[in-house]
């Protein structure tokens, strides 16, 4: 997956102010091609916003001058900052996770940051401002199968039947692979946008879909829950 | 509904009750003298503290028994009063009080002996009982012959209170047109100027010491001339009958004997009357504001008052009232105290009884706080309820003991837990650092990796426990379970992988509801299966069950180590965790034997309605 990285050229900014932190992600990050721009506190981060253009920022929760929702807020409501930013907490409190994402953060890692992960939340960040591009006719990933055309999927060549919504449902969670959906974007984008179901409904497809394309850590793929929030498929770490 | 008083208002609301109450008791007793007795007492006894002796220029002249016997039977023939009077003239007295009644006439001729000796004299006062004012009728004024004759006439009317004691006189009647001043202030007002006092009212006074040998001449030892002239130079003069059966005799307070002859009382008033001693009776408004400023002084100590000193409060208390009382009376003013006291003596049981209603009301408030999550108490008797209060602060009792286990065995895990990891770094830093090329780098690092992930999942744990025991019911949703066990084996798949293991999931149902925190739901089957994969039976298969049951879902990991194992403990928290969340959603664990010693743990939850 490195080696394949679709990361080079980024230019990424990286408010941290733990040093070793910052020296771990910023190592990475350079490794993978980026150009990062370190930040130990937020003022300064602020100050650069202005000055400098970023194509990503990956912002620590707890700076000792502002914290991140804070930070978030004024970006996202003052200067109509419009760049991804993925908020990275020190703990997986939901009500952290909760407001970060309010607060207008695009997604989120936990400490201690795994180097797969952190990648696969970037790209899966910098696919969405980029927008994606579909090629064929076909959705392929792993065992899976999505015929776009014919509305039918299989799993290791083994068909599979889905309901309309459920293929639908696949293939939004699919072609969003790794990235965080919330429920209000998941009703907008298989429902339609005067979508007013019970809660439940995307519940109960997500459940169905797990069954029945057996998504599971066996197949090398996780839908998780995100509580309160919503859902990402992932491909898991085999 | 109305609205509740907080418990502050309330208690102030009930001290302003009381206090209203109490003033209204100490204000009508003060006015309607409820409580006499102790106010007769204290006066008596405060003014026989301070009695002034009378002074050596007052004689007092009994006609007593052996004066009946050496002049004759009562009453006496006017010519031995006009002698009287012939006698003292001459010896220099400045003014005589006659005490005798000249209301009838008898011999012609002795009475004009006596007008002419009162005349003579010409400061001689008579006594007189002005009929209008004596309230019985009875009327005994000096004959006009008489009346022209001396100098003065003054009433010998006293007000005896309701218990037959003689405490005050009226300074002056109205009696047919006529003024008549009291005898003694008449006899003072021939030598000196007297006091302003209020006419009308019932004056009261100190009962002036009379020494018998000092001041007092029998009338048949004045009469022979067995006393010296000089004796009644400049003197004030008092004569009367002290003789049994025939003089007046008034039930006097704390004075020796319990009866007095009417003419020492007509001296004592007197000698109070010429040395200021008189007292006024305060004026009933002003009594009253005492007895009200009095009981809100005493109410507003009260409420600061730490509790256990009552005793010291209630008798300090009345001291000061009854001193009060005594230091108004040396400074010639009445108060009477006892309203004051009964509403002192009132206030303090009143006021506890109250307290104790706040504190018992805020002590089952608190229990009912405490208790909230705990099931009501059947409706019970007033007995029963105290009982059950006590079981109440029993089983208190018994949480706190939980609590405070639970305290120690958290403090237990800081300081060994949580430190050995830590301490293991520094050691094997040190190690590195002093000895390099002791250990292979991958073995050092490996070690310390493995330290600090331990450390830091031990802190990670702290914190879910943390919120497992913050569980809030009312924020709780209704959650899938299916989903939360596929999410949970997902979770520890790869490390089940990475042990050659697998987890099989026999998850029967589409769907099964109950109510709960989805996250830590969560959290409870992926502790269960980390510690399956961790320290469970390698060759024996994990798997995950659900079962429906009457009413609940029961979930089983097998192959995991049961409660209470060793090896399940892993730092101690993991399953602490556990059993906290699966208590927090009303739910048990229990754990079985699968065969062939291979244990399941299961967890029942109840099922959503």
């Amino acid at each position: 997956m490195i080696g394949v990285s679709s990361l080079p050229g980024l230019r990424i900014a990286l408010v941290e102010d733990d040093p070793a932190q910052r020296k771990v992600l910023g190592t990475w990050l350079e490794d993978e091609g980026c150009r990062v721009v370190m930040f130990p506190e937020a003022d300064a981060f602020l100050r650069a916003v202005g000055r400098e253009t970023f194509d990503l920022v990956l912002l620590d929760w707890m700076l000792p001058d502002l914290p991140g929702d804070a930070v978030l807020r004024l970006l996202r409501g003052e200067r109509r900052f419009i760049t991804p930013v993925i908020m990275v907490t020190s703990r997986d409190a939901e009500e952290d996770i909760v407001a970060g994402l309010a607060a207008g953060a695009d997604d989120y890692l936990v400490k201690p940051v795994r180097r797969l992960e952190m990648h696969a939340r970037i790209e899966a960040a910098m696919r969405r401002v980029r927008g994606y591009v579909e090629t064929g006719e076909a959705l392929l990933n792993g065992p899976y199968r999505f015929d776009l055309r014919a509305r039918t999927a299989s799993v290791a060549g083994v068909p599979v039947t889905l309901t309309d919504k459920e293929f639908e449902l696949a293939v939004f969670l699919f072609r969003n692979l790794g990235q965080m959906l919330s429920r209000k974007h998941i009703m907008e984008s298989v429902w339609g946008v005067r979508a007013d179901l019970r809660t439940r409904t995307i519940d109960t497809h997500i459940s169905s879909l797990r069954r029945t394309l057996d998504l599971r850590a066996e197949n090398g793929f996780r839908l998780m829950s995100i509580h309160r929030v919503g859902y990402r498929l992932e491909r898991t770490e085999t | 509904m109305t609205p509740r008083l907080g418990g502050r208002q309330r208690i102030r609301a009930e001290w302003l009750l009381i206090t209203l109450c109490l003033s209204g008791l100490a204000v009508a007793a003060t006015l309607f003298g409820w409580f006499r007795g102790l106010d007769n007492a204290i006066h008596d006894t405060a003014l026989a503290l301070e009695r002034p002796s009378l002074r050596e220029d007052t004689v007092i002249v009994a006609i007593d028994d052996a004066s009946l016997r050496s002049v004759g039977q009562w009453p006496w023939r006017r010519t031995e009063h006009a002698r009287m009077l012939d006698l003292l003239g001459r010896a220099g007295a400045r003014v005589i009080v006659l005490d005798v009644l000249l209301a009838e006439a008898s011999d012609p001729a002795d009475d004009r002996a006596l007008a002419e000796a009162l005349r003579r004299n010409g400061n001689v006062v008579l006594a007189a009982v002005p009929g209008e004012a004596s309230g019985h009728g009875w009327d005994a004024r000096p004959l006009p012959l008489f009346a022209t004759a001396a100098a003065a006439t003054g009433h010998i009317l006293t007000s005896v209170d309701e218990d037959g004691v003689l405490r005050s006189f009226v300074p002056e009647v109205v009696s047919a047109g006529e003024r008549y001043r009291h005898l003694a202030l008449a006899a003072l007002a021939r030598q000196a100027r007297l006091p302003a006092l209020p006419v009308a009212t019932g004056l009261r006074f100190p009962l002036a010491r009379i020494d018998p040998a000092q001041h007092r001449v029998s009338a048949a030892d004045v009469l022979a001339g067995r006393v010296a002239p000089e004796r009644f130079a400049g003197a004030t003069v008092f004569i009367g009958v002290t003789a049994s059966g025939v003089g007046d005799y008034h039930a006097i307070p704390a004075w020796g004997s319990s009866l007095a002859p009417g003419v020492e009382v007509h001296a004592a008033i007197f000698e109070a009357a010429r040395g200021g001693g008189l007292v006024v009776p305060l004026p009933m408004a002003r009594a009253a504001l005492i007895a009200t400023v009095l009981v809100v002084a005493m109410m507003s100590l009260l409420s600061r008052l730490a509790a256990g000193s009552g005793g010291v409060f209630v008798l300090g208390g009345a001291l000061i009232v009854v001193l009060l009382a005594a230091v108004l009376l040396n400074a010639g003013i009445w108060w009477p105290p006892a309203g004051t006291l009964a509403a002192l003596c009132l206030c303090y049981p009143l006021w506890s009884w109250r307290r104790l209603e706040a504190a018992e009301r805020f002590f089952d408030e608190q229990m009912a706080r405490l208790t909230s999550d705990w099931p009501a108490p059947e409706h019970a008797s007033a007995f029963d309820r105290l009982s059950s209060r006590i079981d109440r602060v029993r089983a208190l009792q018994t949480r706190q003991e939980a609590e405070h286990q639970r305290r120690e065995q958290t403090l237990q895990f800081i300081s060994h837990d949580i430190r050995a990891p830590l301490t293991a770094i520094i050691s094997l830093l040190d190690l590195v650092e002093h000895d390099p090329g002791r250990m292979r780098d991958e073995d050092w690092f490996n070690t310390l990796n493995g330290a600090a992930r331990r450390s830091l999942s031990m802190a990670d744990d702290f914190l879910r426990l943390a919120r497992a025991e913050a569980i809030d019911v009312a924020a709780f949703e209704p959650v899938d379970l299916v989903a939360v066990l596929e999410e949970a084996v997902d979770d520890v798949w790869p490390q089940a992988r990475a042990k050659g293991g697998a987890i099989e999931r026999r998850l029967s149902h589409e769907e099964a509801y109950v109510r709960g925190d989805p996250g830590l739901l969560q959290r409870v089957f992926a502790n269960l299966l980390t510690n399956a994969v961790a320290h469970g039976d390698a060759s024996a298969p994990i798997a995950v069950g659900l079962t429906a049951l009457h009413g609940e879902w029961a979930v089983s990991v097998s192959n995991a180590p049961p409660p209470g194992d060793r090896r399940s403990a892993g730092h101690g928290l993991g399953l602490r965790i556990v059993e906290t969340i699966v208590a927090g959603h009303g739910g048990r664990i229990d754990a079985a034997v699968a065969g062939a010693g291979v244990h399941a743990v299961r967890v029942y939850l109840p099922a959503a309605g």
